[in-house]
């Protein structure tokens, strides 16, 4: 949600090393961090804080998993990969390898998935075609090496007929 | 015949009594040197001391409301012990407890009871644990205790800890919950 930002977040980890000169943490271990309706789960966990407000969540994990709620009105955003960038103040996720995001019944699959929360636009890389052995996400689609999936859910009919009552 | 039973069982009735004496005095010298250990050499009130780095600036201080020496066991014990030290940054930060100890000629000091690392000037953290060691010339600290560190924005739980007094690096080892407030 919008305030998410402004809840207390709260990280779980087996063990953490934190540098109070660089304010960069990092958690390792089973890690889970929660905040408001965002909830990350990782192996290892570095987050970089500036004057005490969190600036950037690296998540590495096999795979590392992201969720959030965007709006109240809206199901969870979920996303997994096996590297998540969190961009807080750019309220923007970075999804890296094996990378796969849910939205609202859409699903989209490739090496790198970028989603800007702000404009609500998600962007979806192949990158580099696997030289050995193919790689393919995971889950029911097939996707092979250097290519991107989009799954668009077609808008339901009453979507549409409130769309054509708004027109006329 | 019947004296030679005779002496045979006053000889015999002679050793027993003497075994026993000689238990008892077994049993009272090990008392005797315990207590005498314990001994200390030197009782002091007010205890304070400077260690200065090789550039010459004060690096460490520290005091003791009182300190006992027991020199069969080469150790220290201080009541109220406070020590001081400066970070790579100038900063100053300060370790107390209620109990401390530690051995002649060594560089590792026990601090046990109400442990807590705060800094000098601000209430920017307080670390707090039931027992620690610092090592006055590595300038680290660590327990094996659990661990909470309560910062205006941070409260930190964990299970065992390593700091760095000069690098300003913490490592917690197990069972590490972190809450941020905004």
């Amino acid at each position: 949600l919008p305030d998410d930002w402004q809840q207390e977040m709260t990280i779980v980890s087996d063990r953490a090393e934190i540098d109070r000169k660089t304010g960069i943490g990092v958690y390792e271990g089973n890690v889970i961090l929660t905040q408001g309706t965002l909830k990350i789960e990782a192996s290892r966990l570095t987050l970089i804080r500036n004057d005490d407000k969190l600036e950037k969540a690296v998540a590495e994990g096999q795979p590392a998993r992201y969720q959030q709620q965007m709006a109240a009105d809206k199901p969870l955003t979920r996303a997994q990969g096996k590297r998540i960038d969190y961009f807080a103040t750019q309220r923007e996720v970075r999804v890296k390898g094996s990378a796969r995001l849910e939205q609202e019944g859409n699903l989209f699959t490739g090496d790198l998935l970028t989603y800007d929360m702000t404009a609500e636009t998600i962007s979806a890389s192949g990158g580099q075609a696997a030289t050995s052995s193919a790689e393919t996400s995971s889950g029911d689609g097939e996707t092979s090496p250097g290519r991107i999936r989009m799954v668009i859910q077609p808008q339901s009919s009453s979507d549409n007929s409130e769309k054509a009552g708004e027109a006329q | 015949m019947r004296k030679r039973y005779l002496l045979l069982i006053v000889t015999l009735v002679f050793g027993l009594a003497l075994m026993a004496v000689d238990r008892y005095t077994q049993e009272l010298v090990p008392f005797q040197t315990d207590s005498s250990v314990r001994e200390a050499d030197y009782y002091g009130e007010g205890l304070f001391s400077r260690q200065y780095g090789a550039s010459g600036s004060l690096d460490q201080t520290f005091m003791a409301a009182r300190s006992i020496h027991y020199p069969q066991e080469q150790r220290t014990e201080f009541s109220g012990p406070i020590l001081t030290s400066t970070d790579d940054d100038g900063k100053q930060w300060q370790v107390t407890a209620l109990q401390g100890e530690i051995q002649d000629n060594d560089h590792l000091l026990y601090l046990i009871g109400d442990v807590e690392i705060r800094p000098v000037s601000d209430n920017a953290m307080i670390i707090q644990t039931p027992a620690l060691v610092y090592n006055s010339d590595t300038r680290i600290a660590e327990t094996s205790d659990p661990v909470t560190i309560t910062s205006p924005q941070i409260r930190v739980n964990a299970t065992g800890m390593t700091m760095d007094l000069d690098r300003q690096r913490i490592e917690f080892r197990s069972e590490v919950t972190t809450h941020y407030v905004p």
